[in-house]
């Protein structure tokens, strides 16, 4: 790689901090340059080697466990493999996204995962998102690390000017500036959607703080919209409404500050700009609705709740024993603990864990030890000291954060009536946020009121040290002496830093400039806790064609699909090659399609992304030509070895249907009948009987007079477009393989005409004799009326900045 | 403009009595005597009296059944009195409560500037399925006796005890509630109220010293049997912490699922301003449903739905005082000015719009669905038939004897030991089968549906033989088919014996 290409990510990212900067001077807003030094500082020592090293901000050494990848370089240190969605999930829908641009088109539809899906419509795409527009003149592999560095300074730098906003000087706004923008919400789900929407809360509360005056600027209003519009295109509902919650009770305490006359005009102008930053994002909040709504998660979620709601409502049966309310606080401990002693229940980075989740799903509300025993402090001290509303109302958050996470009886219903299921862990962004507004508040309170105070500081880094050693012992490891270097390394980081503050408040006494050292104290540690969490891959790795992949690049045609057995490839890595495969990789994707090929995957595991059936007839249905199997896989039955290499070998499947055929028997699927997953799970030939919603006569089976008198032949293939010729002497069913998003339009002969759809979930029409020009096309019903509220939107927004001000003629 | 003379506290609050007794009246003609199949354990108490065959269940068995004797005694007074059928008077006493609690709430918590929000509580506790799926408890008029006797209490304090006393022989947990009007009473007028817990002591002794000697015992056997349901396990009734987890499921019949959460919070929040705002009856109302709150579980005792009443009575007056709450206090945010008008209005909208309109539907559905509590014509349909088809001399089995056996006039042994205590030992074993062989009845019910309750006797291999098929009822809504089986007097079942340990009915 050239030292520009090297350079380029760590250019991009202080050109755009710049233009920041500028503006916010613009604005009013202006930044000490040694905070801005800060940031940036802070910026290069975590992503330095993939600001100006080459390296790719992705876990790419994780490919080496996939066949056709296993001869790639290794790196020096391995991968975070808790960070296997964002190689395998999210850097290909982004790349989806950015391949529908370079082809001229929307990015609507991404025919390269399972039997395609909105691609506006999922959260990992981001569409929209401003930071990843922000990147978007980089390559793919470059933009990921200046939008990841761009994430991080917008939460460094808002937290600081909202905190200097509050009154606070620069020492506390820099703390709290620190602790937010390095807590472990920030830094570990860096490239999440999670991690998006969560930097945008220093900036939202920023603009209501601004907004909400009794003579507000247009631009506030602005960058009110702004922030919403950045919190709703980020792509995280759960972390999105933990921010917006947060946003809307913290507009009400500025509301109740202003005039009792002027408070109406003042709500009026917030729901005003936040209605303009949500119909900016309509056409992306919209999709993300419908595609969300209907989810597998969504839909396990929803019988998780309504089993519960059965057999256990408001989570109070879980509390009639003695040994059920232990194991209740022991279960919350686990949820709990890793926010505040990180690693004392291990982490599976290094290997192992015994928490509730994983440590980014428990770990997220880690804002620093330095942080964690000033917010304490702040609340020991005497008298309500400086700005104690806004104290109180972060220690509320706080207090709500904490409780979202622990699920007490009663409250399970709060996260479960979101449907969510991840509300409480995402809501952990609130929980960092809140201690570390409540850290700076207390060092505030310490530079101004500090001397005498120290009494007050022992007695609560002793009862924290306490705290932090117990939680250790009260977790041991299942496996005695697992990790325990780790352990003791970061609960001795933990008591270090604890020492250090008190030393820094002691000598702070004489020398009250010492005081500076605490934001540097705090850094100090969640660098250390921050910088193993991302290790990025090398440039070599970033998806190289492997032979086998380039053979499927080569040979696959339009509208066919590839598998592969068993974790040999990755599903959703195909969509970068610009190939398409069967399977989906998590949850998020549509029930309806996980449903249909369930069959194909290990009973009881419920992953759609490990398949072992290469001979069943699901995979004809939906075109299944190729699969991809580690080298020296013995040929399945039925198929035909047609490329080998050290790494893998593909096998093709003669017997793939197209993406458009014509089944010869259409059977009306019944809700009486049974489920229709067990109907295709059964079904031997869909060439010769397909399953529909409705038939063409209205009959149970409807059956062809004449199956092999009728042609259908694919003309043209693109992932929102779709063009066969249809010849038929009699009405036939023309059955895809494309999932029946009701986005889909069908038009014959130009004529649009009604969609059903065949054998479960996908797309189907019934044509009448004769010769027909049938084409398929993707219309979201979503992004009509999206687009529709954005040019409201920008009316809106165009009457609120350009209307003259009173008194202007 | 409305004139001052319309404004004077009578001509109002007899306006409210008026719109709630038109409501009350409407929702009642609506339902009928429709009642919930405990409710006729009482009511057949009061029939058998009214007809000379004594305080009793089943004529000639002294059995202490009811926990609801006072009612069961004004019930029987009243349909001498009156003539008026026995459930249709038990309606109409739940309507009165309503009624009453309604409209004392109102005349309380006017006096504070909140009449408003107590109008709102009482018309969704008029309207409310919640309560009218229970007409014909006697928990209802309990809590309105209570009422009544926390607001004259500081002028009356001996009509106050009788009237708490009475409450106490209509249900006892209303001892509660009599304390808490003592212990409001002594708050305010930090002098020991002596001469009305003197009273309702008096009042309490006399009805425990009646009922010693009627029945033998002085309290009902009603009190053992549901501990030793509670026993049983979650699986079959809830209790401790499961009881109130049970009793939020059953708001169903309140509000629609998607509201049910929000309800139960707003109702939670507007507890605060019921106690605060809603004078004495607000007091008595909210602390009786607060020390209930904490006593059912700490008790073990096992959920019935009616046990939540006054919990879910709190919870309406609560919802309107919150939403009452939120209005003000939005209003007087927003400056007080036409804006601040409509502002609350839209925050009202957004945060009380979807609970109340799934309120109003459940309880629009719940009022106007001509099918509400199929189990009750299922049983009366039943219990007609064997009245029509019965024997002289001829007795019943079953679990759920209420409506049955008010309806078929058989003596009917309880499976569940309520009004027949035999049953207890062997409840107490999970032997169903050994309380029916301990005197075995001339007609046997199954419903598969009851599980084990029926199904482990059916599963004996001599009931085959010892039994044949008379009848079937089926009920679509309930998906229940309830069989009659008639004793082969010839064929001989098993003798009595001891109950057998068993881990549960199957």
């Amino acid at each position: 790689m050239s030292v520009a290409g090297a350079l380029a990510p760590g250019l991009c990212w202080l050109l755009a901090v710049g233009l920041l900067l500028a503006l916010l001077a613009r604005w009013g807003e202006t930044v000490p340059r040694r905070i801005v030094a800060l940031g940036l500082a802070l910026g290069f020592l975590l992503l330095g080697p993939v600001l100006v090293g080459g390296r790719v901000l992705l876990p790419l050494d994780l490919l080496r466990e996939s066949a056709p990848f296993q001869d790639l370089p290794a790196a020096a240190r391995p991968a975070n493999p808790l960070q296997r969605d964002l190689v395998t999930q999210m850097a290909p829908a982004q790349a989806a996204v950015r391949a529908a641009l370079r082809r001229g088109e929307w990015p609507l539809w991404n025919a390269a995962v399972g039997a395609g899906e909105s691609l506006l419509g999922r959260p990992a795409a981001q569409v929209l998102s401003p930071l990843q527009v922000a990147a978007g003149p980089l390559p793919l592999g470059r933009a990921l690390g200046v939008e990841a560095a761009l994430e991080l300074f917008l939460a460094f730098l808002f937290t600081y000017l909202f905190l200097r906003r509050l009154g606070l000087g620069n020492i506390a706004a820099a703390f709290g500036a620190v602790a937010f923008g390095l807590s472990s919400y920030v830094v570990s789900w860096l490239g999440w959607p999670a991690a998006t929407a969560a930097v945008w809360l220093p900036v939202l509360l920023l603009a209501i703080d601004r907004a909400v005056v009794s003579a507000p600027r247009r631009r506030d209003l602005a960058l009110l919209g702004g922030a919403v519009f950045g919190v709703l295109t980020a792509g995280d509902d759960d972390a999105g409404r933990a921010v917006l919650a947060v946003a809307a009770a913290f507009a009400l305490l500025r509301l109740a500050g202003l005039p009792p006359v002027a408070r109406p005009g003042g709500l009026g102008r917030l729901v005003v700009a936040g209605l303009v930053g949500f119909t900016l994002a309509a056409p992306v909040v919209l999709a993300r609705g419908a595609y969300t709504a209907d989810s597998t998660v969504q839909s396990r979620v929803a019988a998780f709740v309504a089993e519960r709601d059965r057999h256990d409502p408001l989570g109070l049966w879980s509390f009639d024993s003695a040994e059920k309310r232990a194991a209740w606080v022991f279960e919350t401990g686990r949820r709990l603990l890793p926010s505040f002693v990180p690693d004392a229940l291990g982490n599976d980075r290094a290997g192992a864990y015994w928490g509730a989740a994983n440590v980014n799903e428990d770990g997220g509300g880690f804002a620093g030890t330095a942080a964690l025993l000033l917010a304490l402090v702040g609340a020991c001290l005497p008298g309500r000291g400086l700005r104690f509303r806004e104290a109180r109302f972060f220690a509320g958050v706080l207090a709500v954060g904490v409780l979202l996470v622990a699920r007490p009886p009663v409250l399970v219903e709060i996260a479960d009536a979101f449907l969510s299921p991840s509300l409480h862990r995402h809501g952990l962004v609130v929980v960092a946020f809140a201690v570390a507004t409540l850290g700076a508040l207390a060092v505030e309170r310490l530079q101004r009121e500090g001397r005498g105070r120290l009494g007050r500081v022992v007695p609560v880094v002793v009862l924290l040290g306490v705290a932090f050693v117990a939680a250790h012992r009260a977790y041991p490891p299942p496996t005695p002496g697992n990790l325990e270097a780790l352990r003791a390394r970061t609960l001795g980081l933990q008591l270090v830093t604890l020492g250090a503050v008190v030393a820094i408040l002691v000598v702070a006494r004489k020398r009250p400039a010492l005081l500076g050292a605490l934001p540097l104290v705090a850094a100090a540690e969640l660098l250390a806790l921050g910088l193993p969490v991302h290790r990025p891959g090398l440039p070599e790795q970033f998806f190289p064609t492997p032979p086998a992949l380039g053979f499927l690049a080569e040979k696959l045609g339009p509208g066919e699909r590839l598998m592969a057995l068993g974790t040999s490839f990755p599903p959703e890595l195909a969509a970068i090659y610009g190939l398409a495969d069967l399977r989906v990789a998590g949850f998020d994707h549509p029930a309806f399609y996980t449903r249909l090929i369930a069959p194909l995957t290990p009973p009881r595991q419920g992953r759609f992304d490990f398949m072992r059936r290469p001979d069943h007839p699901l995979l004809d249905l939906l075109g299944v030509r190729y699969v991809l199997a580690p080298p020296g896989t013995e040929a399945p039955a039925g198929l035909v070895r047609a490329f080998t290499s050290p790494t893998a070998d593909v096998f093709e499947r003669p017997q793939a249907l197209p993406r458009v055929f014509l089944p010869a028997t259409a059977e009306r699927w019944d809700v009486a009948a049974g489920p229709w997953d067990l109907w295709t799970a059964a079904n031997k030939d869909f060439r010769a009987r397909s399953l529909v919603r409705e038939t063409f006569d209205g009959a149970a089976t409807w059956r062809a007079a004449r199956p092999l008198r009728a042609t259908a032949d694919l003309r043209e293939v693109t992932a929102t477009h779709l063009r066969a010729r249809v010849e038929t002497g009699e009405p036939r069913l023309v059955a895809t393989s494309i999932f029946g998003d009701p986005g889909w339009r069908a038009l014959v002969n130009r004529e649009v005409v009604a969609t059903t759809v065949s054998n479960g979930p996908l797309l189907a029409l019934w044509v009448p004799a004769g010769r027909h020009d049938v084409e398929l096309v993707y219309r979201p019903r979503a992004l009509v009326a999206g687009l529709a509220l954005l040019a409201c939107g920008l009316t809106l927004a165009a009457a609120l900045l350009c209307a003259p001000r009173r008194g202007e003629s | 403009m409305i004139p001052a003379g319309w404004r004077q506290p009578r001509v109002v609050l007899a306006a409210v009595g008026l719109v709630l007794a038109a409501l009350v009246g409407t929702v009642i003609a609506q339902r009928g005597e429709v009642g919930l199949d405990d409710v006729f354990i009482t009511y057949r108490y009061a029939q058998n009296l009214a007809e000379g065959h004594g305080f009793v269940f089943n004529p000639g068995e002294r059995v202490f059944g009811t926990t609801a004797p006072g009612f069961g005694l004004l019930l029987a007074g009243l349909h001498k009195v009156t003539g008026i059928p026995i459930p249709w008077l038990g309606a109409l006493c739940t309507g009165l409560s309503a009624l009453v609690l309604g409209l004392a709430l109102f005349a309380t918590a006017r006096k504070e500037g909140h009449g408003l929000e107590a109008l709102g509580g009482a018309l969704l506790l008029a309207t409310t399925s919640y309560l009218w799926i229970h007409a014909g408890s006697e928990i209802p008029f309990a809590l309105a006796l209570l009422v009544l006797a926390g607001l004259v209490v500081e002028r009356w304090p001996v009509a106050a005890g009788v009237l708490a006393g009475f409450a106490v022989w209509c249900r006892p947990d209303a001892l509660l509630g009599a304390g808490v009007v003592g212990l409001l009473e002594w708050r305010a007028r930090r002098r020991l109220p002596w001469r009305y817990g003197v009273v309702v002591g008096g009042v309490v002794a006399v009805g425990l010293a009646l009922a010693w000697s009627w029945f033998g015992v002085p309290l009902p056997s009603t009190l053992e049997a549901k501990r030793i349901q509670a026993s049983l396990g979650t699986q079959f009734w809830a209790s401790g912490f499961a009881f109130w987890g049970t009793a939020y499921q059953s708001l169903y019949f309140l509000v629609e699922p998607a509201g049910r959460f929000a309800f139960f919070c707003f109702g939670m929040l507007g507890w605060v301003p019921v106690l605060r705002y809603g004078g004495r009856v607000g007091q008595v109302l909210g602390g009786t449903a607060l020390v209930l709150l904490v006593a059912y579980p700490l008790l073990g005792v096992p959920f019935y739905t009616w046990y939540s009443l006054p919990v879910v009575i709190t919870l309406c007056f609560g919802y309107a005082f919150a939403l009452g709450l939120l209005i003000r206090r939005s209003f007087r945010f927003f400056g007080g000015s036409r804006a601040a008008v409509v502002v609350t209005g839209l925050v009202v909208l957004a945060v009380f719009g979807l609970s109340t309109w799934r309120l109003a539907a459940r309880g629009w559905g719940g009022l106007t669905h001509r099918a509400h509590d199929p189990r009750y014509h299922f049983y009366r349909e039943a219990g007609e038939w064997l009245a029509a088809n019965a024997r002289p001399g001829d007795d019943l089995a079953f679990v759920e004897v209420g409506t049955l056996a008010f309806y078929s006039r058989l003596p009917v042994r309880d499976q569940l030991g309520l009004v027949t205590p035999e049953s207890l030992p062997f409840l107490g074993a999970r032997d169903i089968v050994g309380a029916f062989l301990a005197k075995p009845t001339a007609w046997f019910l199954f419903d598969e549906r009851l599980g084990g309750f029926t199904k482990d006797v059916a599963a004996e291999p001599w009931f085959t033989a010892a039994f044949e098929e008379e009848k079937r009822f089926t009920s679509a809504p309930l998906n229940r088919t309830l069989v009659m089986h008639r004793r082969r007097p010839e064929v001989a079942i098993p003798p009595p014996r001891p109950p057998l340990r068993r881990d549960s009915p199957r």
